[in-house]
C-alpha cells in the first residue's frame, strides 16, 4: 500500500486491463464493491463485475483500443490521471454500426483506494463529445465555452 | 512553493474567482497568458479566461462550485468539482431554459513560482446539456 503503490496499480488497470483487455486482473485491483461515477456516457456503474463486461464490450467494439496516461498526481488515498484514449472503432457500439474509424478521446480520471490497496471508487470524466459525434450519436456542433 | 502552499493557492483561487466572482482579482492567482490545454494549449489571455467565467456566471447567475477534493503532487494541483446552477443566460449558443443542472467538473493545474501557469480542464458539458434539454 502507499502512493506509489496506488499509482502503480492505476497503470496496470489502464496497461492490462484496458490495452490488453485481461478483465481478470480486475479482481487485483478493485473491490468487488467498486463504483463508477461517470457522465452523459455511462453515468453510473456499480461493481467490478459489471466493469469487467463494460471493458469486454468496449474492446469488442475497439479491438486496439488503449489508452495513454498523460500524467498521474497522486496525494493520500486519491491517484487522478489525465490520459488519452484511441482505438479503431470495428465492432458494435451502443447499438452502432462499426465505422472502421480511429476515435480518439481525453480524459481526467479519479481513482480513491480503500485501506487495503484495493481501488473502490472512480470518477470518470471524458470528453465524450467528439466521440459521440463521430458515432453520429449527436449532431455536429462546435464545441466551446466550456 | 511547496505542495501544500500550492493547495492554499489553488483553494484561495476557487474561493474568490469561482465562489465570490472576484474576477479583476484573477492576475492574482494566474499567470497572464494562461497555458491553456484545452484550447489547444496555445497561451491564453487572462481576459478570454475572465471572459469564460463571466460566460457561466451569466448564464447560470445561481452558479454554485462546491469543491469534492483537492489532490496535490510536486507543481501539479487537481481540484475535482460539483457544480449546480439554473440556466437564466445564453449557453453555448442555447436561450435560457429556466432549467437547473448538477454536473462534475475537474481542473488540472500546474503551478510555478506562485502562480497557476497551466490548466487542463474537464467539464462535464453533455451532461449539463442534456439536463437542461439543449438538443444541438
Amino acid at each position: 500500500m502507499g502512493i506509489e503503490l496506488n499509482k502503480q496499480n492505476v497503470q496496470r488497470f489502464y496497461d492490462e486491463v484496458i490495452g490488453m483487455g485481461d478483465v481478470s486482473v480486475i479482481d487485483d485491483l478493485m473491490c468487488s464493491e467498486f463504483v463508477h461515477h461517470g457522465d452523459a456516457l455511462f453515468p453510473y456503474i456499480g461493481g467490478s463485475e459489471a466493469i469487467k463486461q463494460g471493458v469486454k464490450g468496449v474492446k469488442t467494439a475497439y479491438p486496439d483500443g488503449h489508452t495513454v496516461i498523460e500524467d498521474m498526481v497522486a496525494e493520500g488515498d486519491i491517484v487522478v490521471v489525465r490520459l488519452t484514449w484511441r482505438g479503431t472503432h470495428l465492432g458494435p457500439f451502443m447499438g452502432k454500426e462499426p465505422t472502421g474509424k480511429v476515435h480518439k478521446w481525453a480524459g481526467l480520471s479519479t481513482y480513491r483506494f480503500n485501506n487495503e490497496g484495493k481501488i473502490i471508487e472512480r470518477w470518470a470524466n471524458q470528453d465524450v463529445m467528439p466521440q459521440l459525434m463521430a458515432l453520429g450519436m449527436i449532431p455536429e456542433m462546435k464545441l466551446g465555452g466550456g | 512553493m511547496s505542495v501544500d502552499a500550492n493547495k492554499m493557492l489553488v483553494s484561495e483561487f476557487h474561493q474568490v474567482v469561482m465562489v465570490e466572482r472576484r474576477l479583476d482579482e484573477v492576475a492574482q492567482f494566474m499567470r497572464d497568458p494562461l497555458l491553456d490545454r484545452d484550447s489547444k494549449g496555445v497561451p491564453e489571455p487572462l481576459d478570454r479566461v475572465k471572459r469564460s467565467f463571466a460566460m457561466y456566471f451569466s448564464a447560470f447567475p445561481d452558479l454554485q462550485s462546491k469543491v469534492e477534493d483537492i489532490t496535490a503532487e510536486a507543481d501539479k494541483v487537481v481540484c475535482r468539482l460539483t457544480l449546480t446552477g439554473t440556466h437564466q443566460g445564453e449557453f453555448m449558443g442555447a436561450a435560457p431554459t429556466g432549467k437547473s443542472f448538477s454536473a462534475s467538473a475537474i481542473h488540472i493545474f500546474r503551478i510555478v513560482d506562485g502562480k497557476i501557469t497551466e490548466r487542463w480542464e474537464w467539464v462535464d458539458r453533455m451532461g449539463i446539456r442534456n439536463q437542461l434539454g439543449i438538443q444541438n
